[in-house]
Formats: C-alpha cells, structure tokens, sequence
C-alpha cells in the first residue's frame, strides 16, 4: 500500500474532523440552562449553580471551551454521563460490539446478496432477470428495515422460534448463538443497501461489459460470462464500493433504530435513552463515535479504491 | 419562458404502467391526507376499549388497535403527519442546498472552497443519528429533526448546483447578460435555473421518499410525533408491542409507508428516464450466429470477384468467405425485412495462408463490420443474414457460440484500432497477453506469465520480465499497440484480423507496428487481413488489396497491379487522394453518387 497516498488521504481528514467536532460541540450549547443547574436540579441556589458552572469551565469563552472539549476528546476523553457519572467512552465502548455486529453483518449479507442480484441481471442484459433484478431492487429501496425486521420476527421468532425474538449473544461466548441472535436484525438491515448494490453493480456491469477492452477480450476467446467476471465485475467494483461505503452511514442509523425491535442493548438504545434523559454528553459522544466510525469506513473506501484501480496509485 | 418550456419537457414522462399505478396512489394518498377528517369513519384518537384488537371488518375496515382505536382512520391521519415532514425536509434541503451550490459556484475563491469542504465534511455525518441527537438537544419535535436532516441531505443539491453554475458561468450568454448590465440575481435565475431544474427534480423525489423513512423511523423510536398523534412510525411501534396477539397490525401503515415510498421513487425513475440522465441503455445480447445458420444462403453458384480481377484461387485457402451480408436489423421489429439495412453486400474474399490481404475504404464503408462478422462479435442489432464464412475446415457461421469461444483467440486474432481502449486498465498486460494461453493452451498461471514475458520481448518491448507486470496507462499507445500484437499472436494463429492498426498513433511509431507485423507475419506464415483506409500502408504491407466502398468489393488484385492500373474510378479517387493531400477538394463521393447513404451508417 502507497505510504503517500495514505498520508494524502489522512491530511485530507482534517477538515471532515473539524466540521464533525464542532458539529458535536455544538450540541451541548442547546442544553436550556447551564449544565450545572442540569446537574444540581431545581433545588441549587444561584450562587451553587455558579460555582459548579466555574468548575466545569462553562464560564469561559465560548472557543476556549471548545478548546479544551476538543483537546479532552483528541486524548479519548469524552466527559461523563449527568445521569449516572459513568465515563462516556466506556459506556459506548461496551455496547459497540452490538451495534457493529449488526451493521457489519448487515454490510456482508447486502454486498453477497446485491452483487450476486447484479451479476444475474448482467449475464443476459434486457432478459428476465434484468427485469427481475430491476423490480426488486426498486422494491428493495422502499422497504422501511424496521418494518421487515417485525415482518421477519411474525413468522421467524414468533411462531416458529427459529431465531430468538430479543436478546445478544457476544461473538465471544457462542460465535453460532451470536449470528443467531444478530442474523434478522442483519438481515432487515440489509435490505436496503442490498437493493442499491444490485441497482449500481447491474448498472455498472452494463456500462463496463460495452467497453472496447471487453469486446478486445472476447476476441482472446473469452465467453462472455469469462469476460463477465475476468473483466466487467473489476471495473464495475469501484462504483460499487462507493455505494457500499456510502451505505455504512444509512446502515448505522438504521442498527440504532432495528436495536429497538430485538431489545439488543447496543449503541441506539444508549443514544434513546439518553435523548429522553437529556444526557447530552452521552448524546454527544454517541455521534462523536459513529461519525469517526463512519469516517473511517470512508478512508478504508479510499485504499480498497488503491488495490481496485492502478490509476489510483499514482495520484 | 425557457423555464415553461423545460417543464413541458418534463413532463413528458412516458407513462408505464408502474408510472401510472405510483401517481395514482399517490393521488389517493394526498387526496386522504387532504380530506381526512371528512372521510376517516372514526376519530383517530379516539378509544375503544371494548373494541380492542378487532380484525378487519364492515365496522373497522383494517380493524382497531390495542387501544380500540381504528387503524383506517389512524392511517389516514398518518399521511397528514408524513407527506409535510417529508415536503419541509426537502424544502429545506433543495433551498439551502441551492443557495450554497449557486453561491460556491458563482462567486468561486474562497468562499468556494469553504463551502466545498464543509460539504464533503456533512457527508460523513450519519444523517439518523445527528437527528436524533437533535432531537435530544433541543427537545422532541419532529420539525427540528425534519429541519436537521434537510440541513444535511442538502450537501447533494449544492454539490448539483455548483456543478451546473461552474459548467454555464462562463458560456456567452451569461457573459453577454451581464454585459447588458443585469443582475447577477437575475442572470442566475433566468439562465442558470432552467438547467439546474432537471436533476433537481429527479434528486427532489428521492430526498422526499428518504425523508418519508426517516420520519417513519424517528416516531417509531419515539422521537417524532407524540402520542397519542399518529404516525406510521408510532403505529408500527405499537404493532410490535402487540407482536404476539395481534401481528396483522403491522401490515397497515408498514404497507402504506412502503407504497408510497415506492411510488415517489417509481415516479423520480419515471422522471430520470424521461430526462434521459442516467438512462440505463439496455444493449440486446450479441448476435448468435448460430441462429443464422438457417437463413445462410445455400453454397453461392456465383464465381467470386477474385475471378473477374483475373486473379487464380491461392491453393491452401485460408479464409474463404462467400457472398457475406451484413444487416443493422431495425431495433422495432426483428422480423420485420423492410427494417434491414445491408452494411456488408455480397462480399467474398479468398486468403491464402501466409498471405496478406488489405481491405481499404473510407469510413463506414464496411470493413469493420466485415472484420467483426468474421470474429463473431458484430454489435447487438447488427446480424450477418446471408453468406458463409470457412476458416480451414471451420464453418464458423454455423458454429455454436461455445465453439466460436475456442476459435477467437486461437485460430482467428484480432487487434483493433485504439490499443488503449481496447487493454483493460484495472488488469496487469502480462494477465491480459496469458488469457488466451490460459483458455486455449490450459497453461498454469505462471507457464502463461514466462511465455506473456517471451511474447512481449517478441513484438519489441524492451525489459519484458519487468513490464509484464504494468498496467496499461504505465505504457505509451505504440507499446500497448505491441502488447495488444503479443496477446494477439499467443496462439499462433492461422488469421490475423488488423483492423486500422496504427490509425491512433503517432506516424513514427506507426512505421515501426508496421514494421513488426509484417517480420511477425512472414515468420508465424499466418494469414492477415489488415484494414486499413489509407491505401499507401496497406500497398506497402500487403500482397494483394481488396477496394471496398459503401459495403461492396468494388475492385481486388495484386497490390502493384492495383496501385499502378486501378480500374475502378473509386480506387481512383482513392489514389487520387493520398498522392495530393494538400488538396482535399478531391472528395471520394465525387465519381459515385451511388448508395451514398450506406455512409452516414
């Protein structure tokens, strides 16, 4: 892998990390009040309130608190909950197994099941299963995930038990019992990045299989399924990494909302309940987290684009 | 006026039944929402509990809730939840996201560049979760998270308008409006509206059908209407409480919100095709020549034109191909005869092994057809419906398409006229030059990766073992050229197709391609057929050279004999014009005003 590029890519980070930190930053300014009368209740007097504002530092100006949040939160520090004074990184530490575990499997079963619908609708272009492919993947679009996840647990979990209705099972303790009890979540999750995937690696397959270089390899005697996948499924890869990548994001939202169905303790049920308690610096650390999280997804994007495209190494 | 203009021609969606049913329900949908509280049956809100759970009937068309509440009546009021939210999320996002693409993009510099970043930066923002968290600042109201989450779908539209302010700031018009002393307000709008509108429209259905989903999603974790206010969100969520008793209560707003999402986005494609964006061409497959087989003239009676030029048949024929017609079949009705257009009439040719036969004319007068048909990859909608071509004992019109994937690539090779369109450019040369080693020859990997070095030290490329491993934009266009020639030649074939060959490079490097095919075509005694439109190459590179013009062999011979006698006035003109390039008055068409129109193919 291209030192330079990786370096280029990082430097070009900066910006992003700014734009989400003051973005995150900014959320705390909402809060109705000082943090301190949040913290002491109705019952703090003034000068108490005042106090407590000074040793949190919310007393100074509005960049030098930034400054500070941001130095804290370079060093991993994100502040403590105001409900129960635990420290926010390692409240959402132990719960991103979960919500990664969703959005991870979630990612694998939409990249197997939309570049497999893809591949189909490539081999015979204008056949039934390019029709086919095309109907689902308009379908695939319009399903709300939450709303599949309860059309999967009707059936599945509730009148068959096939899978377990709510509960985790970490990786660690039973890698069987942990796919069983991610496996509908997933699998609802996936829908809709699935359908983008199948939508952009047909379309991309079909512009890719008109190129010069594939007639030229058909000419060296490859079938036209050979050239298929020897030639049209690695030029087509990079817009479909793309879509994939940008996918991540709409798949971590939907974990926190999907999280909710399957009483799976994970990072949306910790963003939930503090939203109803007004725990902002949880809040704040939620989307301080995804949003890295996301963002390197985005970079890890960048350097697939380096192995898929030789152009790429050069830039 | 220009802007009623290109709303007219938006409107000119062509109406497919998926077009039709979408509008339709969402017609009803907007109709319901509008008139609700005259045609819901029931109060949404209000109660029951003696009629709790109730399945569908005359009383409660979708049956009541675990509150006794009527579903009908919840789900209509449901869309007077949704269709605004999603309308003022997209409000928001195409408003903002105009008015920071149309600035960025006019005023440019700094603010330009500013703008830009922060909108990569909002991209990698989860758009749910940064709502939420919204939500969780400022309190529970579905207007502030339908507000934050158009603020970041907005990044799309300015990113649209930028491009569209960049691509037009500069043409006349706008130059010569602004010279005219208007406003830059009103030169942006009148000028560079009308063609933002189009993608813009497109881009606003699909904003709108994710804005529809994302409040669905925020009231059925609780953080978009309140109770007892209905949502298709928060009756979902009230479903799934009732998951054990009473699950059809998860099908009447979950099939609403998914209808309707699928109708904006049936309508937003309906719109896309309309406009022609990003229309998926939909190429039909390539021709089987197999199933010409049957309309495959008999054995042609007629002598070849070889004859008339006085010309004997070379004794080992090569190729032979007999009275070869090529039609463009009329994509509205493949059975259709009147539809077919002949682009290759009636050709016939006869190759000898070892012997090189140019085939020159102008453009679109048929040889790349003609080299196409014979390597069976003519085009989709193009068709060879007359003819047959032998390669050795090979009948290759009435083979399968399975047994012509053994021949090409082995007994005929080609090599085409833009080597860098034509070479794989995520695919190393050495892998591209071993395929035909690979299918034909079953070499392993690294057997086929020594004979791709041996090969590519044959056509002339120099450190072969090092350059095997290049991708195609490491090499200038002679080396691909080279690289193209060594894959071509991997399995010694029996005909080398060489269609404008050198046309894409440079004159000194064509010289030496030249050069290199004639030594490599002496030595492997292969069969060429090399076009060309440019009669002093193929003179100086072939034995005989065959005239074609508007799909018909007009004159063949030896090629002394035909540059020094031609006998046809269009090798004539054709002569006529290389000897005197300076005067390119001298047109082709001049002599022969016949069948002219087979050129504009």
């Amino acid at each position: 892998m291209n030192f330079r590029l990786v370096r280029s890519r990082l430097l070009s980070l900066i910006p992003v990390l700014l734009v989400v930190s003051v973005a995150s930053f900014s959320l705390l300014q909402f809060l109705p009040g000082s943090p301190a009368a949040v913290i002491l209740g109705t019952d703090a007097t003034n000068s108490q309130i005042a106090q407590l504002n000074h040793q949190l530092g919310v007393d100074r100006p509005i960049v030098a608190q930034y400054l500070s949040w941001l130095s804290h939160a370079v060093e991993g520090r994100l502040g403590n909950s105001v409900i129960n004074g635990q420290s926010v990184v390692s409240l959402i530490w132990t719960r991103l197994p979960v919500t990664l575990s969703l959005a991870v499997v979630g990612m694998v079963l939409a990249l197997i099941g939309g570049v497999g619908l893809g591949l189909t609708a490539a081999l015979r272009p204008g056949g039934h299963g390019d029709r086919g492919v095309s109907l689902l993947s308009a379908v695939g679009l319009s399903l709300p995930g939450f709303w599949v996840a309860i059309l999967l647990v009707i059936p599945l979990a509730i009148w068959t038990r096939a899978f377990p209705a709510t509960g985790y099972v970490p990786l660690g303790t039973n890698p069987f019992e942990w796919l069983r009890s991610i496996a509908l979540g997933s699998l609802a999750l996936s829908v809709a990045p699935g359908a983008a995937i199948a939508r952009h690696t047909q379309r991309a397959l079909v512009a890719a299989m008109s190129q010069d270089f594939v007639r030229a390899a058909r000419a060296r005697g490859l079938s036209h399924f050979q050239a298929l996948i020897r030639h049209g499924l690695k030029n087509a890869s990079i817009p479909v990494v793309t879509i994939s990548s940008f996918h991540f994001a709409t798949l971590m939202g939907g974990a926190v909302v999907v999280e909710q169905i399957f009483g799976l303790n994970g990072v949306g049920q910790l963003l939930i309940s503090s939203v109803q308690d007004h725990d902002l610096p949880v809040v704040q650390g939620v989307v301080v987290v995804i949003s890295l999280l996301v963002i390197a997804v985005n970079l890890g994007t960048d350097l697939i684009y380096s192995v898929l495209d030789p152009r790429v190494r050069l830039a | 006026m220009k802007f009623f203009q290109d709303l007219v021609k938006w409107s000119r969606i062509r109406l497919t039944h998926g077009v039709l049913l979408a509008a339709i329900w969402l017609v009803v949908v907007c109709g319901a929402a509008l008139l609700a509280p005259l045609i819901t049956p029931y109060n949404p809100n209000s109660q029951n509990l003696l009629a709790t759970n109730l399945g569908p009937s005359w009383q409660h068309l979708l049956g009541t809730d675990n509150l006794g509440r009527d579903t009908l009546s919840r789900a209509i009021f449901a869309a007077r939840v949704a269709l605004p939210a999603a309308a003022i999320g997209t409000f928001v996002a195409v408003a903002l996201g105009l008015a920071v693409g149309v600035s960025a993009g006019y005023i440019g510099g700094l603010w330009d560049r500013i703008s830009m970043r922060a909108v990569d930066a909002v991209l990698a923002l989860p758009g749910l979760i940064v709502a939420i968290a919204v939500v969780g600042a400022v309190g529970p109201s579905l207007l502030h998270a339908m507000v934050t989450l158009g603020l970041l779908a907005s990044v799309a539209y300015a990113r649209l308008a930028r491009g569209v302010v960049m691509s037009v700031r500069h043409r006349d018009y706008i130059d010569a409006a602004r010279v005219t002393g208007e406003t830059a307000s009103h030169v942006l709008l009148r000028e560079v509206m009308p063609n933002v509108l189009g993608p813009l429209v497109v881009q606003a259905t699909l904003t709108f059908a994710h804005m529809l989903l994302a409040e669905a999603a925020l009231s059925f974790i609780g953080l978009g209407v309140q109770a007892p206010q209905a949502s298709w969100g928060s009756m979902l969520n009230s479903a799934r409480s009732q998951i054990d008793n009473d699950p059809f209560l998860a099908l009447p707003p979950g099939l609403a919100l998914f209808l309707t999402v699928l109708s904006v986005q049936t309508l937003g494609d309906g719109l896309r095709n309309a406009a022609g964006t990003a229309g998926r061409s939909k190429p039909r497959p390539l021709g089987n020549l197999n199933v010409l087989a049957s309309a495959v003239r008999s054995n042609g009676t007629e002598q070849p034109a070889e004859e008339a030029t006085g010309r004997i048949l070379p004794s080992e024929p090569a190729l032979v191909v007999d009275s070869l017609c090529v039609s463009v079949v009329g994509t509205a009705d493949r059975s259709a005869a009147p539809d077919e257009t002949l682009i290759v009439e009636d050709l016939s040719l006869v190759l000898a092994k070892g012997e090189a036969l140019g085939l020159v004319g102008e453009s679109g007068s048929g040889k790349s057809m003609t080299a196409l048909a014979l390597i069976g990859l003519l085009p989709p909608g193009i068709r060879v419906i007359a003819g047959s071509i032998h390669l050795g004992s090979h009948d290759l019109l009435r083979m399968s398409d399975t047994s012509m994937n053994a021949i090409r690539g082995d007994r005929i090779a080609m090599i085409f006229q833009n080597p860098a369109r034509s070479l794989d450019p995520v695919r190393n040369i050495g892998s591209q030059i071993a395929e035909p080693l690979r299918i034909h020859r079953q070499l392993s990997r690294s057997q086929a990766k020594r004979q791709a070095v041996e090969l590519l030290g044959r056509v002339g490329v120099q450190r072969p073992s090092k350059r095997v491993n290049d991708y195609p934009h490491q090499l200038s266009g002679g080396q691909m050229q080279r690289v193209m020639i060594a894959a071509a030649l991997a399995c010694s074939p029996d005909l080398l197709i060489a269609d404008e060959p050198t046309t894409a490079l440079d004159t000194t490097v064509q010289r030496r391609i030249l050069d290199l095919l004639r030594e490599l075509q002496s030595q492997e005694a292969m069969a060429m057929l090399f076009i060309s439109h440019d009669l002093a190459v193929v003179s100086d590179i072939c034995d005989r050279i065959a005239v074609m013009r508007a799909g018909r062999i007009v004159e063949q011979g030896p090629a002394g004999d035909l540059t020094d006698r031609p006998r046809h006035p269009y090798t004539r003109a054709l002569l006529a014009t290389e000897m005197s390039l300076d005067t390119p008055d001298v047109t082709l068409s001049d002599p022969l005003q016949t069948s002219t129109s087979l050129r504009q193919l």
